[in-house]
């Protein structure tokens, strides 16, 4: 297997799913999208949260939002079962569940005035469906904000230069929106202006830094998520995650152009591994006996450990929540839905799995590319002690990867002089998107937050609501449950002479909730074309039967590490972590039964 | 210019004398006791300044939307 072939088997997958999965059937056949219809931005506007977007920006905008760190720690942590397994969920997941569970999250929001799917949920499940997916929304969202306020934290201080393009991109990203929606150049006129500037951030950015303890960036990065939640969203939010797009998209670029260079050479990693790796690999706590069990069956676990790259339930929230309010035509919704997760997509298959396929074994992609043993050393590389992709741990691991195809790639064209150099500055430029992907959907997170959390309490009186829902009240309670949790360190419970950041004890429990949520929002948007689209037949199967393959697969998941792991935490772990877990199977069943319901009433009522 | 605008106005100057600053004092490097300051104007007062100076809704949305909807916005909006 050669890399060419990987490039052009995905390539052509994804162009086909989106013509003819996306536009034809989905588009055209199922939602019916029309260009005429006025969109919640249009009916709707205020000029903070409902607001009208060029299609191009919001499809920046709804990129960088929905990837995190997910398509990227996903897929690397799933090696362990070797590199095809990872690849077909990743291409299988993203075109018949993922994308499908973005869009139709989207357009059901656009056709329901903007509202969070949570909200759309009682108008076919019922209310009390509403009010449950509402709070378990919030719930993960707050989780999502403390656990990214700590990455990007801790980024901030390994990697002193992605503060420097973090912070320069708001003189910049204010800029753009200025240029666009104050003096009204038009957005292909200013993206250039804007993107030379971006160009000088990132070369001056090289060789500069900002330090900061770890503590102060969370108060820093605490603050300005309050910001970016609150101010409206044509002014910082759209134009930077827009901006910043053209950072993430330079980098899925530069994966799809290295591989030409390395054609024919082969793929140095094994097509599977196992259909069974370390429970580690579905997030069993490290140091844990779970963690070193053979419990990770690639089915139904694959979900937990694979997110953003195949499907997301925090996509849901960021089509029904910050994209839905500024589509400004239906007919937008397919580039912005399906393909911006195609997109998120690309990341994961090309910019971590295939990378990581090339150079997994480090002799002999040395061999077959024709570098040293010593020129590897020289890069920071000791292949004695580290042989294989796989013997390196966490986000390392996908930078050392992407690092080594591209710097293999350009010293084609500037010489193997210029190896080390390359390999390095590669290394420092995918740190770099890392950030800034877990940046935009930090600051998204937050606004989203204060969406569900304004939509909590439509059953107050007015003037209790109005303190409740207002936007800058909305915005600080979140975060300031995020910021508690990932502020302090407290002892490590299997390791008492280490310390953990506190949100660490609940966040083994974020990827199951997170893929419930999905789920139940995939189920949500399927009874949403059946009950109010009045779709039938056999095409209503085609939603139908992914978003049940998704519950029958998250559920056994969920169960898996309830059975496995939660009972051989420590205390702590289990009061916390097991009993949001136990919860999130108790309301998995819940909503199945008011999804069947839900069902059951609109076949008969037609 | 009402005293909201001014004072947006002034903010957005200070922010933007503030990072540059930082980066020239350091060469680049913002390390010491100068890199809190720095870090909060770059990333929170940089965004108070043009907000309280520029205000909320801008005129080339709103004469889309208007087009859109055939009707005159009031409230809320400026220039």
């Amino acid at each position: 297997m050669t890399p060419i072939i990987i490039l052009v088997v995905v390539l052509a997958i994804y162009g086909v799913a989106y013509i003819f999965y996306g536009k034809r059937l989905l588009e055209q056949r199922i939602v019916k999208a029309d260009a005429s219809r006025p969109t919640p931005a249009i009916e709707k506007f205020d000029g903070v949260d409902y607001v009208p977007a060029n299609k191009y920006v919001l499809y920046g905008h709804h990129f960088a939002s929905i990837a995190g760190a997910g398509p990227i720690t996903g897929p690397a942590l799933a090696l362990s079962w070797g590199w095809f397994l990872p690849l077909v969920w990743v291409l299988f997941g993203n075109i018949f569940i993922g994308a499908v569970h973005d869009y139709l999250s989207l357009m059901a929001s656009v056709r329901h005035g903007g509202v969070s799917i949570g909200t759309i949920s009682e108008s076919v499940m019922g209310r009390r469906a509403r009010y449950i997916f509402l709070a378990y929304i919030w719930f993960a969202l707050v989780l999502v904000l403390a656990a990214f306020l700590s990455v990007a934290s801790s980024t901030f201080v390994g990697v002193p230069s992605a503060a420097v393009v973090a912070l320069l991109y708001m003189p910049l990203a204010l800029l753009f929106g200025l240029l666009v929606y104050r003096v009204g150049l038009s957005v292909k006129a200013a993206t250039p202006l804007c993107l030379v500037i971006l160009l000088g951030i990132i070369v001056f950015s090289l060789n500069s830094g900002i330090v900061l303890p770890y503590e102060q960036w969370v108060l820093v990065l605490s603050l300005y998520s309050i910001m970016a939640a609150a101010l409206p969203v044509w002014y910082l939010l759209q134009p930077r995650d827009y901006l910043n797009a053209y950072l993430l998209w330079a980098f899925v670029a530069l994966a799809v152009i290295a591989p030409l260079f390395v054609a024919t050479l082969p793929l140095t990693g094994p097509w599977i591994t196992s259909f069974i790796a370390k429970g580690s690999v579905i997030g069993a706590v490290s140091g844990t006996a779970p963690a070193n069990w053979d419990i990770a069956w690639f089915w139904p676990t694959v979900p937990l450990t694979i997110a953003c790259g195949a499907l997301s339930g925090f996509h849901s929230l960021v089509s029904s929540g910050t994209s839905s309010k500024q589509l400004a035509n239906e007919l937008d919704g397919l580039l912005v839905g399906y393909g911006g997760m195609l997109t998120e997509g690309a990341v994961s298959s090309l910019a971590v799995i295939l990378p990581a396929a090339f150079v997994w074994d480090f002799s002999q992609f040395a061999a077959n590319v024709g570098i040293s043993a010593d020129l590897l050393l020289k890069a920071g590389l000791n292949i004695t002690a580290t042989p294989s992709i796989i013997k390196i741990s966490g986000t390392a691991r996908f930078y050392t990867s992407y690092g080594l195809m591209q710097a293999v790639a350009w010293s084609k064209i500037f010489g193997v002089g210029s190896f080390v150099d390359l390999y390095k500055g590669f290394y420092t430029f995918a740190a770099w998107c890392l950030a800034a992907f877990v940046l935009t959907t930090l600051d998204t997170a937050n606004r989203l937050a204060r969406f569900a959390w304004s939509e909590m309490f439509d059953w107050v009186s007015p003037g209790l609501r109005k303190i409740l829902a207002n936007r800058w009240f909305a915005s600080v309670v979140s975060i300031l449950i995020g910021a508690v949790m990932a502020y302090p360190r407290i002892p490590d419970p299997l390791d008492p002479k280490k310390t953990i950041y506190a949100y660490q004890i609940v966040w083994p429990a974020f990827s199951g909730t997170n893929q419930l949520l999905a789920a139940l929002a995939l189920m949500t948007a399927a009874l949403w074309v059946y009950a109010v689209v009045k779709v039938r037949g056999a095409v209503s199967y085609l939603i139908m039967v992914p978003a049940l393959f998704l519950w029958v697969t998250v559920t056994g998941a969920l169960i898996v590490w309830l059975v496995y792991i939660v009972p051989y935490l420590p205390t702590i772990y289990i009061v916390t972590a097991g009993v949001v877990v136990l919860i999130s199977v108790v309301l998995d069943f819940l909503l199945l039964w008011l999804f069947v319901r839900g069902l059951m009433s609109a076949r008969y009522s037609s | 210019m009402t005293v909201k605008e001014v004072v947006g106005l002034i903010l957005t100057m200070i922010s933007v004398a503030v990072i540059i600053a930082g980066f020239v004092v350091g060469g680049g490097k913002v390390s010491g006791d100068i890199s809190l300051p720095v870090a909060l104007t770059g990333f929170v007062v940089i965004l108070i300044g043009p907000w309280l100076w520029l205000g909320e809704v801008p005129v080339a949305i709103r004469k889309f939307v208007e087009a859109r909807t055939g009707r005159k916005l009031t409230g809320g909006e400026k220039k």
